[in-house]
């Protein structure tokens, strides 16, 4: 805005409030065109995204309730394999005798050496024991009444659910019937419950997790690490059979439940949520942090476009209104110079019929009259041509021709312009150094437009120096063309002015336009030229123009 | 209707071969001394306040061309109207006038030519470049020297302000054939006539398909000898153009392009030229006649046209083919007319010739037994009549009148007009023909 004149920026009209709306309604559009797109996008993407790993966690706790009840089925299958393969082997004389079945317990243990069974007894078909090892005192004890024996002595292998017994100690027993020629008989094992937990206790979860065995009714199979004891009653009730996981989101948690294969044990995985979809809520915050970063950089993006937007409407709009008072002032110059047109061509008229009317005159008194009343005829006649000539002058510069290409001599221009101005610089006191090349070579150009320059620059040193000042107009041919130099001893340019002289709209005249040396650099740019300034405060400015010879676009 | 950047595109076409007149364009489109009108479907702009018509056809197939033209004319007479506008002394008014039109076409043309020298100077720098010294066979030599051949005739034509002559007396090689247009008014059928008058002709009659560009493209292309006017008492009346069709076993002679003064598709407020009679059958005739008397192997003459000129072709003999092709089979009417007239010049027709346009009269007067039942057919009869009366004033070929005065003697009872006819054949001498008693 350091172009618009000083008096201008003064104005008291504001135009920011007559931007706001603009403004506001730019800031909603592009806020609106840039999140719409990045809402429905990022949403879609963040739902896919969730979707997927959501999926992708479920099944990955599936397996893993399926590998765990998988492991569990194993190892009972592999005990009751175990007792069927000694029962099976060694036959019933052989165990009952105390050695052997102590040196089958001690086989019987695992790879660490820690039995997973507790006692080993054989009883026959009527309850009774005939042998036992282990730390409880129960051969005396008779398992006639016994749910698992009947159960046994019905399907042949049996594992029970957990219960006090003889011994009043929780456990759980895997009991095999054998049936040879002394009869039926069977080796029944109480597995070790400490270590049963440890293998049904491994959950997929690591922090929060927790697994259980609990049967058909609900009641706790193993102990749980939180909320339960073993063979107290469980959550779960109304249980039915079903294939596979089955999983369940219950109080942020997420159950797994899968039922076991060799005996009616629920196997339950309980893992908080908010540890399994630990991932997913990584991604759903980086997602959130990624989009509000995002929103704050297009919102401030937006911002900055739209103080920009509007700062250079509103300097535009200066510059409009600025303009359009310099059209109106050019427009009524324009108008005046229209009338002074037609009143010109009127007075050439008028002119030409004094010229008529003296040659009349001079044929009337072509004889008798005398040699004052010719002389003075001859003079009205010569400066009735002078005046036409004048005033076809004067209307060729007022009524510039068409942008033509043609011949032009510089210093015929520049004298033109001189005599044009003579009065004005006669009033003033102006003197005027020509400093003109002889036979100054011609160049191709467009007359009018030049004209318009010189006329420009001319003026502004005229009303530069004021009264009784002096302009120095020096034309010279150069390699690559004219060189016209237009100096005055006016008051010069200021220094913090000068690089803004050509700038259109740039002036230090109250009622100058600011455009007429804009205009000047317009024109003799188009032309292939150039033109710079000098000037030093004090020391007049010294205004060069350079031209080609020929046409240059 | 054309818009500002129609305009601002011609403009820059015209800036990049010639800088100072794009120059004044710019700036005068800048200032709006050249615009566009603002409302109106007429495709003009204004030029200056002055409307300048552009030509439909020429801009729908050629682009900017004519809006080139148009400019590069008026710009022309605007630097001499300025020209004469500085000179002391005033103008004669009819004379300037003059002057200013022809400066503006002469403008255009030389431009043009100078837009045709640049185009040939290329092609001849590669033609150069191509040709290796010791590959200077007798073609490439021969592809230089028609550039460099080409380039100063048009250097001559630019320089040349000869006006367009034919002296009818004299026996000018470049006329092809001669005839007559509007009934009596002699006029020839030869090759274009490449010189700064008949383009300058040419750019002012603003036809369709054939401005200048087109013309002097023609002549850089060695496609000159195809392209033939219709010039009486040194004016341009009508072009046409000819192509050779070449299929397997078919050679057809296409009348490519036809225009005259009487078609042109001219705004009603440009200068009014005067409309001769009979110019676009002379043409056709020109054709025909070169058809018979070139080598003898060309089929047909067919040519492509709208659906607006069907009557004409029709009704000279051509017969519609296809959706917009007609064939010319027999010629009839003002085209037969045209043909007698220009046979009756041309003193070396061949035999076959003559004979087939006799056999072409005979069956003519044959048609005259059949009354005219309404205005159309009576005014074909009256074409028919004209014709028969050009046989038997023929005096170079004989054997018309003979042809003729057989078949009205034949057809006496049935042809009304036979005795009259007959009696005018008397009149005539027709030369040595057998007139019965």
């Amino acid at each position: 805005m350091s172009d618009v004149p000083a008096s201008f920026s003064k104005t008291k009209e504001k135009d920011y409030p007559y931007f706001r709306g603009v403004w506001n309604r730019v800031v909603v559009a592009l806020t609106a065109a840039s999140f719409i797109p990045l809402i429905l996008i990022g949403g879609g993407m963040y739902y896919y995204a969730t979707s997927a790993l959501k999926e992708k966690t479920l099944t990955t706790l599936r397996m893993q309730v399926i590998n765990h009840k998988d492991a569990i089925d194993q190892f009972l299958a592999e005990r009751t394999m175990d007792l069927k393969v000694v029962s099976a082997n060694l036959g019933l004389d052989s165990l009952i005798t105390p050695d052997v079945l102590e040196g089958v317990f001690l086989s019987l243990r695992s790879a660490e050496g820690r039995s997973c069974f507790t006692d080993l007894g054989i009883i026959d078909d009527q309850g009774r024991h005939l042998a036992y090892v282990g730390p409880y005192d129960l051969i005396s004890k008779n398992y006639k009444d016994a749910p698992w024996f009947k159960a046994v002595m019905e399907r042949d292998v049996y594992i029970s659910d957990v219960f006090s017994g003889f011994r009043r100690v929780p456990h759980f027993i895997i009991a095999v019937k054998q049936t040879g020629n002394e009869g039926a008989w069977i080796i029944r094992a109480t597995v070790d419950t400490v270590y049963f937990d440890g293998i049904t206790s491994q959950s997929p979860g690591k922090r929060s997790g927790d697994a259980f065995l609990i049967n058909r009714n609900g009641v706790f199979q193993t102990n749980p690490r939180m909320g339960g004891q073993l063979m107290g009653q469980s959550e779960f009730t109304g249980l039915e059979p079903f294939e596979g996981v089955k999983l369940e989101e219950r109080e942020g948690q997420i159950h797994a439940t899968a039922w076991l294969r060799n005996v009616p044990w629920l196997c339950v995985a309980k893992i908080d949520q908010d540890e399994i979809f630990d991932a997913l809520h990584r991604v759903r915050n980086t997602g959130i942090f990624v989009f509000i970063l995002g929103a704050i950089l297009i919102f401030l993006t937006v911002l900055l476009i739209t103080n920009q937007l509007v700062s250079s409407l509103e300097t535009k709009r200066r510059n409009i209104r600025f303009l359009n008072q310099q059209l109106r002032r050019t427009s009524y110059m324009a108008s005046s110079m229209e009338l002074s047109y037609g009143f010109f061509r009127e007075i050439k008229d008028n002119l030409a019929n004094i010229d008529v009317a003296t040659t009349w005159i001079q044929d009337l008194s072509l004889e008798g009259s005398s040699d004052e009343i010719e002389k003075s005829l001859d003079q009205i006649k010569s400066e009735v041509l002078r005046s036409r000539k004048s005033i076809d002058k004067f209307l060729r510069f007022i009524r510039p021709g068409h942008p033509v290409i043609t011949e032009v001599n510089i210093n015929e221009i520049l004298d033109d312009l001189l005599e044009f101005l003579g009065s004005e610089l006669d009033f003033k006191n102006i003197k005027v150094k020509r400093d003109y090349q002889d036979h100054l070579p011609i160049i191709r150009s467009d007359n009018s437009k030049l004209r318009q320059v010189f006329q420009n620059i001319v003026l502004n040193a005229v009303s530069a120096v004021e009264k009784d000042g002096e302009i120095r107009l020096k034309t010279r041919a150069e390699k690559n063309g004219v060189i016209v130099t237009v100096a005055d001893n006016g008051p010069g340019i200021p220094e913090e002015n000068i690089d803004q002289v050509f700038d259109p709209l740039f002036t230090t005249k109250p009622e100058g336009t600011g455009l007429g040396l804009s205009i000047c650099l317009n024109i003799t740019q188009k032309l292939g030229g150039s033109i710079s300034v000098k000037s030093e405060a004090g020391k007049g400015a010294f205004f060069i123009i350079q031209l080609p010879f020929q046409f240059k676009p | 209707m054309l818009k500002r950047e129609n305009i601002k595109q011609a403009i820059d076409a015209i800036s990049e071969r010639a800088p100072e007149i794009g120059y004044s364009l710019n700036e005068m489109l800048g200032m709006g001394q050249i615009d566009v009108p603002a409302e109106g479907d007429g495709l003009y702009f204004l030029f200056d306040k002055q409307k300048v018509q552009v030509n439909k056809f020429l801009y729908f197939n050629e682009g900017t061309v004519p809006i080139e033209q148009g400019l590069l004319i008026k710009y022309g007479e605007m630097t001499k109207k300025q020209e004469l506008q500085n000179k002391d002394h005033p103008p004669n008014y009819m004379q300037a006038a003059m002057e200013i039109q022809k400066a503006g076409l002469r403008l255009m043309v030389t431009h043009e030519i100078d837009y045709a020298l640049t185009r040939l100077r290329k092609r001849s720098e590669t033609l150069e470049t191509n040709t290796r010294p010791t590959d200077y066979g007798h073609t490439g030599m021969e592809s230089i020297e028609t550039e460099t051949g080409l380039i100063s005739f048009l250097k001559k034509i630019k320089k040349n302000s000869l006006t367009l002559e034919i002296d009818p007396e004299e026996k000018d090689p470049s006329v092809s054939y001669r005839g007559v247009v509007d009934d009596d008014t002699p006029a020839h059928f030869m090759c274009f006539p490449f010189c700064m008058d008949s383009l300058m002709q040419v750019a002012d009659m603003n036809l369709e398909f054939f401005h200048v560009r087109f013309l002097l493209n023609c002549l850089a292309r060695g496609m000159e000898k195809n392209l033939f006017v219709c010039l009486m008492d040194g004016k341009i009346l009508g072009l046409v153009y000819l192509t050779l069709k070449e299929r397997t076993f078919y050679k057809g002679l296409e009348i490519k392009y036809i225009a005259t003064l009487r078609g042109k598709t001219g705004d009603p407020a440009e200068p009014a030229f005067q409309v001769h009679r009979g110019v676009g059958a002379f043409l056709v005739a020109g054709v025909w006649m070169l058809w018979k008397t070139g080598p003898g192997n060309v089929n047909e003459i067919s040519l492509d046209s709208e659906i607006g000129a069907r009557w004409f072709y029709e009704a000279v003999g051509f017969e519609s083919r296809g959706l917009s092709g007609y064939v010319l089979k027999a010629p009839k009417g003002y085209l037969l007319k045209a043909i007698l007239i220009m046979a009756n010049n041309c003193r070396d027709l061949r035999k076959s010739i003559i004979e087939e346009i006799g056999t072409i009269i005979g069956k003519q007067t044959k048609l005259l037994r059949k009354k005219a039942k309404n205005e159309k057919e009576q005014s074909a009869r009256s074409v028919v009549i004209a014709s028969i009366k050009e046989c038997l004033k023929s005096e170079a070929h004989l054997e018309f009148a003979k042809v003729t005065i057989s078949m009205l003697s034949k057809y006496k009872k049935k042809i009304p007009e036979s005795e009259e006819l007959i009696r005018f054949a008397s009149e005539q001498g027709s030369g040595n023909a057998k007139v019965p008693p």
